[in-house]
């Protein structure tokens, strides 16, 4: 088989051993209100590969880099009901997938390669070139990346390769007290090992504007919801709660158009007394000020230069909070009735907007359908009237084989 | 786990990353002493029983719960094992006791899970026991330890994990700033079945008064030595050098007698530029970069990280520097001829003082030999001589 080098990516991931190993990848997916057209979506799929050249490449490691090949085969849209895993023979060693099935599209992907706002962007791109073919519109000014034939350098930017420059170390955010923290244990796969997900949606403007009364932005929203959760859950706990927020540092490293790996993960440390007291704008402006912080661009270099610099897990630390944004492309998001995003995690809140609404997913393991429960009643006290989106289910693994 | 966590004897605290390590790593860290004679077999049983009694946990034993470690009464007792091969850990052949006592012809080792003892903690249990040990052999027995009385756990037993770091400024750690402008030697590595160490001896008085004249500690003044070995075997290397540098938080919080893990590696970074300075000038940097790390605002910073951060571990360190500390037997030194300390770490020396003699054990896999050289030259070169060494040799996996 003919294979060139393309490009050199920089130092590699090690998200590349699980990408290997993994059947539950990083994966989009949209409803539409019509039966996918093959053709269309093929051509949107090439059209799309213009502008990100790379997601036609194949990676491979050498010498502790992640070097891009071009390589013979295509990986053209698959019909599947379940979709295609990356990497494989069918979509001719690419990493990145597109399945199609009735009226659904799903990108997977190696996360090795793209972090949540990396796929999010392609699949943006992706999809608004099949709109605008299948509705015949497009937007003046498209709302997402159409500019063909880009240098992978101006695309492909993680987080380590930004030039930090000088800048004033900032001392990191750290737990108050290790002891007396608690975890859900219950946040694990199941008993088959299958991994549950399920979503709801509530209107943006109630829930922004529940987020308003006590001062809350939606991110230090989530962690209300999910610490107030997890003290109603385990009634006989009082020690600390530790959230990751992840974020996406393109804006404040001025790095837009990247799609490779550039989340940070910030962290929410939460104590009881917060949380439980009458005052929930008191919590909500704690938790706004340590976000604050470490959203700060000498915060944000430090911490790319502790993650440089050590290997590290962090303890105890209770869920992934991810506010994503917004899914759109102009007039014709009204097309996309709904959107999932999904990985392997068991302990991962989401929340994405779509069309006037926000959708929050919760994938917690075993306890996903307890964790949507209670979450339903606190946006209730918050005045937040939500409905359940997709009923609890288990996330399907990626398949080799097209099933149809 | 066999035991019921209701019944655990002492709560030791969230367990730090040690712990999964010491549950798969084929040798745990380990003090080996040798004695100028044969050990008297009965003597050491005795100075191991009062040890316990001083220190009870030590024939408690250990095990894991929701993160945290937890020590149980186990069956029997610890004894001290006639053995050249040391048993595992924390394994069936000692009963499950994470502290281990052997002894063969005129050496004895202690040894034990990193995660309930770090270097400074295990010195000062080799120090009691030998000390005891010597006083018994010459029919003294004025400062055996019982008579101090029985201790609480909480007096010598509190990790890093246990303590709140309360009262102080925050400070901005120290990091690198790019990780490929960062030198590693990637042939120094440990094979699986065990690791190859090798001893430096020279006299204490000696390296002291080097120490003086450039005003720098014994371990800053191994950094200093490393970094020059380091660009003396590799002549070409112009990249920075990166010390995990063995930081000890038992002053800072006032909890000088704990035997657990109360220290951890910090990073220090030596540019080529730092290093082929005089030595004035490269000691100065070095004890200026070191101060920093060692006020109270800094050490609290750092522990209040540990405690963020189950596993926090440098990245890349070209040479872990780990201050073992003194081997105190009071006037019994001269019965002492070598000690060495070895753990399963790669690229690592460890540096321990008694009052005649200073010992500095080095770890860098089938590269052992040749730094222990580089070492030697440059300790020659700042006036230290008749140096001794003892040949990098292996020390197989427990059995």
């Amino acid at each position: 088989m003919s294979r060139t080098e393309a490009f050199d990516g920089g130092p590699f991931s090690p998200f590349w051993w699980h990408d290997k190993e993994t059947l539950y990848h990083n994966k989009f997916r949209v409803t539409l209100d019509h039966k996918v057209n093959p053709k269309i979506l093929r051509e949107a799929w090439d059209k799309t590969k213009k502008v990100y050249p790379l997601i036609d490449w194949v990676p491979d490691i050498k010498e502790g880099s992640m070097i891009f090949y071009h390589e013979d085969g295509k990986n053209d849209p698959i019909e599947s009901r379940v979709p295609i895993l990356p990497g494989g023979e069918l979509t001719a060693h690419r990493v990145f997938a597109l399945t199609y099935y009735e009226d659904t599209v799903t990108m997977s992907a190696y996360h090795c390669i793209v972090d949540g706002g990396g796929i999010n962007a392609i699949f943006s791109t992706m999809i608004y070139f099949y709109l605008e073919a299948y509705t015949g519109k497009g937007e003046e000014t498209p709302p997402v990346m159409t500019k063909e034939d880009r240098p992978p350098k101006d695309y492909f930017i993680p987080l380590s390769s930004v030039d930090r420059g000088d800048f004033e170390r900032q001392p990191l955010i750290t737990y108050p007290k290790r002891k007396g923290m608690f975890i859900d244990l219950d946040m694990c796969p199941d008993e088959d090992g299958e991994i549950s997900i399920a979503r709801i949606k509530v209107p943006v403007g109630a829930f922004i504007g529940a987020c308003k009364k006590i001062g809350a932005n939606p991110s230090a929203m989530l962690a209300i919801l999910m610490a107030k959760a997890a003290y109603a859950l385990h009634p006989d706990r009082f020690g600390d709660l530790a959230f990751v927020l992840t974020m996406s540092t393109r804006a404040a490293f001025g790095i837009e158009e990247s799609i490779a790996n550039c989340s940070a993960n910030l962290l929410i440390p939460v104590q009881y007394q917060d949380i439980t007291g009458d005052e929930m704008s008191k919590a909500a402006s704690k938790i706004r000020s340590v976000i604050d912080y470490q959203r700060r661009q000498d915060f944000l270099k430090t911490l790319t230069e502790f993650y440089e610099t050590y290997d590290w897990i962090l303890a105890k630390r209770y869920a992934f909070l991810t506010y994503i944004g917004k899914l759109d492309v102009g007039e014709n998001t009204k097309h996309i009735k709904a959107f999932e995003m999904t990985d392997d995690s068991t302990d991962s809140m989401y929340m994405m907007e779509l069309n006037g609404e926000f959708v929050i997913s919760f994938q917690f393991g075993k306890v996903t359908e307890k964790y949507m429960g209670i979450i339903r009643e606190i946006l209730l006290s918050f005045g937040v009237e939500s409905e359940v989106e997709t009923e609890t289910y288990h996330i399907v693994k990626d398949s080799a084989e097209a099933v149809c | 786990m066999a035991f019921e966590a209701k019944n655990a004897v002492y709560n030791g605290g969230p367990f730090q990353s040690y712990w999964w390590a010491d549950e798969h790593e084929p040798i745990h860290l380990a003090i080996r002493v040798s004695l100028k004679d044969l050990i008297d077999e009965s003597l050491i049983k005795e100075a191991w029983e009062e040890l316990k009694r001083y220190y009870p946990l030590i024939d408690c034993i250990p095990d894991d719960y929701d993160e945290e470690i937890l020590f149980f009464k186990g069956e029997g007792e610890s004894v001290p094992i006639k053995t050249e091969r040391i048993p595992r850990i924390a394994g069936g052949a000692v009963k499950n006791r994470g502290f281990v006592l052997t002894f063969y012809e005129n050496t004895l080792t202690l040894s034990a899970y990193h995660s309930l003892a770090d270097e400074i903690g295990l010195m000062r249990l080799a120090s009691k026991l030998l000390t005891v040990y010597f006083a018994k052999k010459n029919g003294d027995d004025t400062d055996c330890l019982t008579k101090k009385g029985i201790r609480r756990p909480e007096e010598y037993f509190v990790q890093n994990t246990m303590l709140n770091p309360t009262d102080f400024s925050p400070q901005a750690p120290v990091l690198y700033h790019d990780i490929a402008d960062v030198f590693m030697d990637s042939g120094t590595g440990n094979d699986e079945n065990g690791i190859t160490t090798g001893l430096l001896v020279f006299s204490s008085g000696l390296f002291e008064n080097i120490c003086d004249k450039y005003n720098i500690s014994a371990d800053e003044m191994m950094i200093l030595v490393m970094a020059r070995a380091i660009y003396r075997l590799f002549p070409e290397e112009r990249r920075a050098l990166s010390f995990g540098v063995m930081t000890d938080f038992r002053d800072t919080f006032d909890v000088k007698e704990t035997i657990a893990p109360c220290s951890k590696r910090m990073p220090l970074v030596l540019d080529y530029e730092d290093v082929i300075q005089r030595e004035e000038l490269l000691a100065k940097q070095i004890s200026s970069k070191r101060s920093m790390q060692k006020i109270d605002d800094y050490i609290k910073s750092h522990v209040a990280l540990e405690n963020t951060y189950a596993v926090l571990n440098i990245r890349n360190a070209c040479t872990c520097i780990n201050y073992a500390g003194c081997l105190e037997v009071g006037e019994y030194t001269s019965e002492i001829c070598g000690v060495t300390v070895s753990d399963y770490s790669a690229n690592a020396l460890f540096l321990v003082q008694t009052g005649e003699k200073t010992y500095v054990s080095m770890q860098y896999g089938k590269e052992t030999d040749r730094y222990m050289t580089a070492v030697k030259d440059v300790l020659t070169g700042l006036g230290i001589h008749d140096i001794s060494s003892k040949k990098a040799y292996r020390i197989e996996g427990e059995v």
